[in-house]
């Protein structure tokens, strides 16, 4: 609960120093309120294990976790966003705050333990998405790319509203321990009732679309492609994120047993999404649509780790979550560079960073490593746990498909990477200095490395 | 299966709206029938300069239908917004009451952040017509 | 009286809905919206939930509808209609997939027994203004006053999306 008034607040002074032009001070200022929160996320007084407010929310350790992922990815998007915000700034304070109110969106969507607060969590969540997406007003394309996401995640909250309707009407409570003992009432999952399953249903197409997976992942490529690049990257990061814990929170805490029955359809799906957006991956010339289909993908990855949900920890998920993030985040930062010098945001445009930035190289290739699963990486470890945990509960066939997709990914990770080492026709590229902009992308691949390499040390702390 | 869900609404609270219903009834009969008669009744001579949207003798320059300037809309979506705001307060006052202080503190609390909210929109000048 | 009501207001609720989704002039598409606005709020009523129905004709019809009509008349109607190519598979599949949609729900709803009778008397009073503000001010304080953060989100983003910074 604490880093949700803490960010809540701070939101609402970061739109009073966009109110008041303080530019100067608006990055400092959200750091150091980022900082706070996740410094009070840990607080021992955040636990609490019965959820508060009339059974509302929950900060469990399972909130705690996400919510500290949540926190730190947003920290470290938030310094790397200096390149991009430095002089284009219109409204910066005001930006700054609706990336706050995100993110205390989705602390309440991995917090909730009552689907009203969960919809005000996924709201929350989603609105700012969609004004950050539209945010650079002068760009037709991010126009496009605010529009087309708000049209469809508000026709996707209509579904999701009216699941939410249809569980109520049969359950008569709101409540997720509630829902949670009606379905353990019932002796199998084939005599609950049909409109409750059909509620349900709908909950999790919501949820499907939210994590762009097959088959409403139609809107993320044009999304991610349209919006600046530090919300494109918040949006494949943090939002993805919660979108997840939000999910498993609902999987696990409301409809417990139920879940199960899902698990040969969140299959299926996985298996069409990873290859969906690896197939279409390998045909991008732009920088950004490939890792907006590479992230379509990784959301097939990861809903494997919905299937068998009630005996698993969901350590692993997380930690996938987190290790995509960071590569993608290096990616992003990478990209922001490189089209700051080259004005063009395609592949090609990587050409001669090698010559120029070779520690900058050295980032993007161990990132885009991390994403195709190689060892000692990171990414590899986070496969290797999600397929091991696959094949225990019986889905030998889609760790097959599964791995068939990860050698496909392979090909369009190291064209990024030949890229960079390929020789610039114009010279070497000249980046401008920013201010601890390398220093954070070092960190960034290191923190790669050492949970690559020392996966305990994520897995151990808990 | 209606039935079931119907039967319970057989509540007397229902026939309170009849008032209601019967004002709204008028209302509509009497604005369809006003139309309906100054159509009928009064004398028809049509000419050209008659169907002129403007007749005080300028020539009607351009099209009715011109976008409308985003100021309209700017201050169309901020007072949506405090109208949702406004209703939450019909159960508070209707509960005034019994919540007492307490609930006076909890209105407080979602009102403030909307009154810095409100301050924030005039910092940024968006209720200002002249500098948009 | 009661059934001949929910019928009339049903007929209306459809013919309204299906209105706006047919008409080619986004005017009348509105309109259309405002009036199955009005028949919704008549089944709240019937439903006993004055709350929902008042503001349902408060918000929906009234403000957010005016809403609505801007953005209508920032849209250029000078133009003729935008003829947006629709592929005669896509339709099939929408149809298709909507009428499953529905067959479902109708499906779902005629085989599942909803809680009814037994406790509808104690329900009555749920959706009167009374009741709902208890239940908002206690049970629901939690969601009520994080809207606050919701509202103030959506007032930040309007001011990005539609102002210069002088």
């Amino acid at each position: 609960m604490y880093p949700i008034i803490v960010l809540s607040v701070a939101g609402i002074l970061s739109m009073f120093i966009g109110a008041f032009k303080l530019k100067k001070v608006a990055l400092p200022a959200v750091l150091l309120a980022t900082l706070a929160a996740f410094g009070s996320n840990l607080l021992p007084q955040n636990f609490n294990d019965t959820p508060l407010y009339s059974g509302m929310l929950q900060f469990d350790w399972f909130s705690i976790r996400y919510a500290a992922v949540m926190i730190a990815v947003t920290l470290v998007i938030l310094i790397l966003s200096r390149r991009y915000y430095r002089d284009a700034a219109e409204h910066l304070g005001d930006i700054y705050a609706l990336f706050l109110f995100s993110v205390v969106g989705g602390m309440i969507m991995v917090g909730s333990m009552n689907l009203v607060m969960f919809f005000v969590g996924i709201e929350i969540l989603s609105i700012p998405l969609y004004i950050l997406a539209a945010s650079e007003r002068n760009n037709l394309l991010s126009n496009e790319a605010g529009l087309k996401y708000f049209l469809l995640g508000s026709f996707i909250t209509v579904f999701m509203l009216l699941g939410i309707v249809l569980v109520y009407g049969t359950v008569g409570s709101f409540d997720f321990d509630a829902i949670n003992s009606f379905v353990h009432s019932y002796n199998s999952s084939d005599e609950l009732p049909m409109l409750f399953k059909v509620g349900v249903l709908l909950i999790l197409v919501a949820f499907i679309f939210k994590i762009s997976a097959a088959p409403f992942h139609f809107w993320s490529p044009d999304v991610y492609q349209g919006s600046p690049a530090v919300i494109m990257v918040f949006m494949a990061t943090v939002a993805k994120t919660a979108a997840f814990g939000g999910a498993y929170r609902f999987l696990d805490a409301c409809i417990g047993p139920m879940s199960d029955d899902f698990s040969v359809m969140f299959a299926v799906l996985a298996a069409l999404t990873m290859s969906i957006g690896n197939l279409m991956a390998l045909r991008q010339d732009s920088l950004k649509r490939l890792l907006a289909f590479s992230s379509v993908a990784n959301a097939g990855y990861l809903m494997m780790g919905f299937i068998g949900l009630n005996e698993k920890p969901t350590d692993t998920t997380l930690y996938y979550m987190l290790v995509y993030s960071i590569a993608n985040v290096i990616a992003i930062a990478v990209y922001l560079t490189v089209k700051e010098s080259q004005g063009s945001g395609s592949i090609a445009g990587l050409r001669g960073l090698y010559q120029s930035k070779p520690l900058l190289t050295f980032c993007l290739v161990l990132a885009m490593l991390s994403l195709a699963g190689i060892p000692p990486l990171a990414g590899f470890v986070g496969k290797y746990a999600i397929f091991v945990e696959a094949i225990r509960d019986g889905y030998a066939w889609l760790v097959v498909i599964a791995a068939i997709n990860s050698v496909l990914g392979i090909f369009y990770y190291f064209r990024v990477m030949r890229a960079a080492f390929e020789p610039a026709e114009g010279g070497p590229v000249q980046v401008p200095y920013v201010l601890g902009y390398s220093a954070v992308l070092v960190m960034c691949t290191l923190a790669l490395l050492v949970l690559g390499i020392f996966p305990n040390l994520f897995f151990g702390i808990w | 299966m209606l039935n079931s869900y119907l039967n319970k609404n057989t509540m007397e609270s229902n026939v309170d709206y009849l008032g209601i219903l019967l004002q709204m009834a008028f209302a509509l009969g009497f604005v369809g029938l006003t139309m309906v008669a100054t159509h009928t009744l009064g004398p028809k001579r049509r000419t050209a300069q008659k169907a002129e949207a403007f007749e005080c003798g300028v020539e009607s320059v351009g099209n009715a239908r011109l976008p409308f300037s985003i100021k309209y809309f700017l201050t169309a979506i901020l007072f949506v917004l405090f109208d949702v705001e406004v209703i939450f307060f019909y159960p508070w006052a209707v509960n005034f009451k019994e919540l007492g202080g307490i609930g006076y503190l909890k209105m407080l609390f979602f009102i403030a952040p909307l009154f810095l909210g409100y301050l924030y929109i005039l910092k940024k000048g968006a209720l200002n017509w002249e500098k948009m | 009286m009661q059934q001949i009501l929910f019928y009339i207001l049903a007929l209306l609720a459809i013919a309204f809905s299906i209105a706006t989704i047919t008409s080619r002039n986004a005017m009348y598409s509105v309109l259309s919206l405002v009036a199955t606005f009005f028949a919704l709020a008549g089944f709240y009523l019937m439903l006993n939930a004055e709350f929902v129905a008042f503001v349902h004709i408060i918000v929906y019809a009234g403000a957010i509808m005016v809403l609505f009509l801007f953005v209508v008349m920032m849209l250029n109607l000078n133009q003729s209609p935008v003829n947006i190519p629709r592929p005669l598979l896509a339709r099939l599949a929408a149809v298709v997939a909507g009428g499953i949609f529905g067959l479902t729900l109708v499906a779902a709803l005629s085989q599942t027994i909803l809680p009814t009778s037994a406790e509808s008397t104690a329900l009555a009073e749920v959706g009167s203004v009374r009741t709902l503000g208890k239940m908002l001010f206690n049970e629901f304080l939690l969601p009520f006053e994080l809207t606050s953060v919701l509202f103030i989100a959506t007032m930040v983003g309007v001011v990005v999306l539609t102002k210069k910074e002088e």
